[in-house]
């Protein structure tokens, strides 16, 4: 490994304060990260080897690394209106839950209001339930289901299997009752 | 009373100022005073001169309290303004008596740094450097070094660093992570076609990064190894859940696309059905009538065989996922066993594998209701559909309608290095999977019996490289394909990966600066990106990455400037790359010309505002720079002077390190000014002749 050598790394303007073996404040560490180097890092280490950390890096990128949960809880006093609030000023918001985890959003309403399209791309299932009612509004409502009550007749597996086949109006109701078409 | 204080003579401020130095006593010797029953802020201290150095004729616990002096900012604590002391065992203080001559009340003023060269080791005796560690503040090491000095050095008081643990363990012993985090790749959510390949792919690589960091665990006490074998075996069981479960959607898309391309073979082969029946009957009875009845009963009696093969539909996903578990543990046990390096090839060739698994799944699930059909099935072969059309059954491509909605709301980066910034994905090489994939399927000859006989015990899934245990060895044999996947053989390649916005064609070549080291071993800090080419249609700055293909350089971060005037003939056009942290360890480009680096203009980052005449932009090189400011004392100009460059090309390096333009104003406040590089070009030859052309 080759770092810089120490004259071109800024010692300098470097200042920490210790707290001892659990907590530090350090200021412009010259030490180079992945995103360049130290603007200042809140570092914290629990007993049992829990660590955090809070800063920014100088190419401007602020982080908070937890290694347990994180909360962050807003409004406990606060009457109405925006408690918590995110916003990205410019570029995406993303929310991923990395390894085995769900991503829950509980409220008495929710509001998904994109200025253009919304995706939902399910791997397996998605499902939509409703206590009351779920309406469909749009210009053009298209399905593409093989099987299924709302799989319409000439896009079905068995509609299109027994497309234009001569069998019978009663075989033919025999299909609907089996749920073939 | 008065006269009684003159008296007085043992009295601080009235005889002398008698100071003392000393050594803060051990943990022990503190009792409540450390453990929230103390009182005041005191600490037990031996002095010099007046305490012994043994402790058989003065006990730790016998020596006197010192009363701790706190800074007038430290707050005594009324008003709530208050700072703990910071005193440790062994603790070198220096201080006053408050009776002078009785040196019975001492107080500590100040504490030395401790250095490098102070020992650290337990107690032993009075005046022997000893650590501060105690039995309650204890530091294994782990997350924060060791470190007991405070010393105005690089060594003293190492932060973790904002890099993989990986590196931090390669950039030396007493580095750290500031998180095992950091250095992994996220993949965010979209509903891009390829994102799920990109998912897997990026997974296989985390567990080939963690498995590294683990095997280098295995260097430690034999007792300690079946823990690390244990998050070995339980990174093996999360990430087959994962993958398993990404494959969910591919499986979907597969049954999807196998159902629509069957159907329309089962319905020509239920009329040609009809067609040989009605003949066959008309034929015997000469009646059409008898005929029609035949064919129609004919088709109606494949009613239940399609039923049975579209009752498994439902199912499917489910079923071929619960039954391809074990074979993705073992694919993925493999890359474990013998992948050191994750390369894109090794990706490619499990995507390939576990499309292997999904179609011996879909067609062994399928099988056995393809008899009931087998009259109306014509030619269809449910193995030959799948692989034939796996890339659209994939999804990997996908026609739209002008009705279909468009994936324009994909973020322009998906993937993002934490702790780092957007990463420029690979992308998907659809013909690489499909040529890999199909090659494992010949070597194994068998569709159906040979992909579900793809067990590691059978040991026949030894048809992918990262299955061959001589995969990470230079010289390996290859059965799919040259897919070497051990640490890199040559790291001179360095990249500068341009991506994330709309528009392509832009090249940059990083400039590789400060360099340490020479020949194979020379690395340094990327000081420029000389832009090669400008590309076109960009409408917003693109991402800049700056990789290594030993990706051993860290820490360059650059940013794109674009034109936005729709006059210019440069608009939407990368105008330049600016460095905004040079990073170290980046190998120097095989390609790095042999002529040096001189400026060749000034990019106005920000314009800054309030500048006035006398505002001087100079270089650390002395050099002084042409300034042009607007009526609002904006920077809107600064050139590059002749003698900057002459100063600079006369040094046979050249620039050679990270260039750095500072502003001397009164005033303004706010600009931000770099400076651009390119190679000097190269020597023309002496004036031989001057002609004028005008006279």
């Amino acid at each position: 490994m080759a770092e810089r050598p120490a004259s071109k790394q800024n010692w300098q303007q470097r200042e920490y304060i210790n707290f001892g073996p659990k907590f530090r404040i350090d200021m412009g560490n010259p030490q180079m990260g992945m995103n360049g180097t130290t603007t200042y890092d809140l570092l914290a280490v629990a007993d049992d080897g829990n660590t955090s950390a809070v800063g920014m890096t100088d190419a401007g990128l602020y982080h908070i690394y937890n290694d347990q949960c994180i909360d962050i809880i807003g409004g406990e006093k606060a009457d109405s209106g925006c408690c918590v609030n995110i916003v990205g000023r410019n570029g995406d918001i993303t929310i991923t839950a990395q390894s085995n985890g769900d991503v829950k959003i509980t409220a008495k309403n929710i509001t998904i209001d994109a200025d253009k399209n919304i995706t939902l791309d399910a791997g397996s299932d998605i499902k939509l339930k409703a206590g009351n009612r779920i309406d469909l509004e749009s210009n053009i409502a298209n399905c593409d289901a093989l099987v299924g009550n709302l799989a319409p007749r000439d896009i079905s597996f068995g509609g299109l299997v027994f497309s234009g086949t001569k069998i019978g109006l009663d075989a033919a109701q025999g299909l609907k009752t089996r749920g073939i078409v | 009373m008065i006269e009684e204080s003159l008296l007085k003579s043992n009295f601080v401020g009235r005889d002398g100022f008698i100071w003392w130095v000393g050594q803060v006593a051990p943990e022990k010797a503190q009792g409540d005073q450390v453990n929230g029953a103390g009182w005041g802020n005191r600490r037990k201290v031996r002095i010099m001169g007046y305490h012994p150095f043994s402790t058989l004729e003065l006990e730790d616990e016998d020596l006197p309290w010192a009363q701790v002096l706190l800074p007038s900012t430290g707050g005594s604590g009324k008003g709530n303004k208050a700072t703990t002391i910071s005193l440790s065992p062994g603790d070198n203080v220096f201080g006053f008596f408050l009776d002078g001559d009785d040196a019975q009340l001492p107080v500590i003023m100040g504490v030395f740094g401790n250095t490098l060269y102070a020992g650290s080791d337990e107690y032993s005796s009075p005046f022997v450097p000893f650590t501060g560690y105690t039995s309650k503040v204890k530091n294994d090491g782990a997350a924060h070094p060791k470190n007991e000095t405070n010393e105005e050095n690089s060594q003293s008081q190492k932060s973790p660093r904002h890099v993989s643990p990986k590196l931090a363990k390669q950039i030396g012993e007493n580095e750290r992570a500031v998180s095992r985090m950091v250095g992994e790749t996220v993949v965010f959510g979209s509903a891009s076609p390829t994102a799920t390949i990109s998912k897997i792919t990026s997974e296989v690589d985390s567990m080939v990064n963690a498995i590294g960091d683990l095997k280098g665990s295995l260097q430690i006490p034999s007792d300690a190894v079946g823990a690390v074998k244990g998050k070995m075996d339980k990174l093996l069981s999360d990430k087959t859940d994962k993958i398993a479960g990404l494959a969910s959607g591919l499986v979907g898309n597969m049954t999807n696309g196998l159902y629509k391309g069957m159907a329309p073979a089962l319905n020509g082969g239920l009329n040609a059905l009809y067609d040989k029946v009605f003949a066959t009957t008309f034929a015997a009875t000469k009646s059409r009538g008898t005929a029609k009845q035949a064919g129609a009963a004919a088709q109606a009696a494949m009613m239940l065989p399609v039923q049975a093969v579209q009752n498994f539909l439902p199912c499917a996903v489910g079923n071929v996922i619960s039954s391809i578990g074990d074979a993705v543990k073992g694919l993925l046990r493999g890359i474990m066993d013998n992948v050191q390096n994750f390369v894109s090839c090794i990706g490619e060739q499990f995507v390939a594998g576990l499309m292997n698994q999904i179609i011996g799944g879909l067609t062994k699930g399928l099988g056995p209701l393809m008899g009931g059909v087998s009259k109306i099935l014509g030619g269809f072969s449910l193995g030959g559909f799948l692989r034939s059309k796996a890339e659209g059954l994939m999804a990997i491509t996908n026609a739209l309608s002008c009705n279909d909605t468009t994936p324009d709301f994909d973020a322009p980066t998906n993937e993002w290095v934490i702790g780092k910034g957007p990463k420029s994905a690979v992308g998907v090489a659809v013909d690489s999977i499909l040529a890999a994939a199909n090659a494992a399927d010949k070597l194994t000859e068998s569709l159906v019996g040979g992909i579900q006989d793809l067990s590691v015990a059978s040991g026949s899934l030894g048809v992918f490289d990262f299955l061959n245990p001589s995969v990470s060895v230079p010289s390996m044999g290859d059965s799919l394909g040259k897919c070497y996947s051990g640490p890199p053989l040559k790291c001179a390649g360095l990249k500068v990966n341009i991506f994330g916005s709309s528009g392509k064609g832009a090249i940059g070549k990083a400039i590789v600066g400060s360099i340490i080291g020479q020949g194979n071993t020379a690395a340094g800090s990327i000081i420029g990106v000389d832009l090669v080419s400008g590309g076109s249609g960009y409408n917003s700055p693109p991402f800049i990455e700056i990789t290594d293909e030993c990706k051993k350089g860290y820490g360059a971060i650059a940013r794109a400037v674009i034109d936005y005037d729709e006059d210019s003939p440069t608009y939407q056009q990368v105008t330049d790359i600016y460095i905004v942290s040079e990073g170290e360890n980046y190998p120097v480009p095989e390609d790095q010309g042999v002529e040096p680096f001189v400026p060749d203009h000034v990019i106005p980052i920000n314009p800054g505002e309030n500048y006035d005449d006398d505002t001087v932009v100079t270089d650390q090189w002395d050099n002084v720079y042409p300034v042009y400011i607007d009526d609002d004392g904006r920077i809107v100009k600064v050139s590059v002077p002749d003698s900057a460059v002459a100063n600079i090309s006369t040094n046979p390096n050249g620039i050679d390190e990270l260039p750095e333009l500072k502003i001397a104003s009164r005033t303004g406040f706010g600009a931000i000014l770099k400076l651009a590089l390119k190679p000097r070009p190269s020597y023309q030859g002496e004036i031989k002749q001057v002609i004028d052309c005008v006279s």
